[in-house]
């Protein structure tokens, strides 16, 4: 190894330790936000799903004490998965892009990814996957560790 | 760590008209109201949960940092990295916790 590898190596490792630095307090700050369609209810949860902030409005409460329940609970399941989505945003620059997508897949934001290494997936195979993540997850946000 | 049953922690309002479920962390799996809670109005009623989630996360947190200090000696800086912070003001003292692991309610 040369010395301008040792180098870029080094300087790639400070750089990762300055992104790490405040990770846990970025993480614990972010939130996810869900509303039903007539915004009659909004929840705000933390990447652990505890709730932070509820709205209910006067017409959320015509829906009766079952559904208007049933229905905070669903919604704190929808911001916690899109805190979870901005969680992984937010640990992509220090993960990489394979790290990321395997923390994804591992928390189940996308099937989970067995094998980084396997065989390359045919184009038709491509196709036939579920879209929910690349519909919620920005994926210009990574950026390459390599 | 526990017979399989997920660790979970329900807090109410003294009246029982707001009774909330979560697991480890604070995700909600049940919220239960009555009529009576509905009277609250909008505003209030989202305060009342908020208040009665935030209980029942500190006691889920709780009982999970039990048991994983239990079985893994988990340290507070790590279950505090985990997330499970239990804010002394909304655990009660007298949680009974007996030998025979985390209780429940």
């Amino acid at each position: 190894m040369n010395r301008r590898s040792t180098e870029r190596l080094l300087a790639d490792a400070e750089q990762r330790l300055r992104l790490t630095a405040d990770l846990p307090s970025r993480i614990d700050a972010i939130r996810g936000t869900a509303a039903d369609d007539t915004h009659a209810i909004t929840v705000t949860t933390t990447v652990h799903g505890a709730l932070t902030d509820l709205s209910i409005t006067a017409d959320a409460l015509t829906l009766g004490p079952d559904r208007l329940g049933a229905e905070i609970v669903r919604l704190a399941a929808e911001a916690n998965r899109a805190a979870l989505v901005h969680g992984v945003d937010a640990l992509s620059r220090t993960l990489g892009d394979a790290g990321t997508v395997e923390l994804a897949g591992a928390i189940g934001l996308i099937e989970p990814v067995v094998e980084l290494e396997a065989e390359p997936v045919a184009p038709s195979q491509q196709d036939d996957g579920d879209d929910d993540y690349a519909m919620n997850f920005d994926f210009s946000s990574l950026r390459s560790d390599r | 760590m526990t017979d399989g049953t997920p660790i979970t922690g329900t807090a109410s309002t003294v009246d029982g008209a707001v009774t909330v479920e979560v697991g480890i962390g604070g995700g909600l799996r049940n919220v239960r109201l009555t009529r009576a809670a509905l009277h609250l109005g909008g505003p209030r009623l989202a305060a009342t949960i908020l208040e009665v989630a935030a209980r029942a996360t500190a006691l889920a947190n709780q009982r999970a940092g039990i048991a994983l200090r239990r079985t893994l000696g988990a340290s507070d800086e790590l279950l505090a990295g985990l997330g499970l912070s239990v804010p002394d003001d909304l655990v009660p003292v007298d949680e009974d916790f007996g030998e025979r692991g985390v209780m429940r309610r």
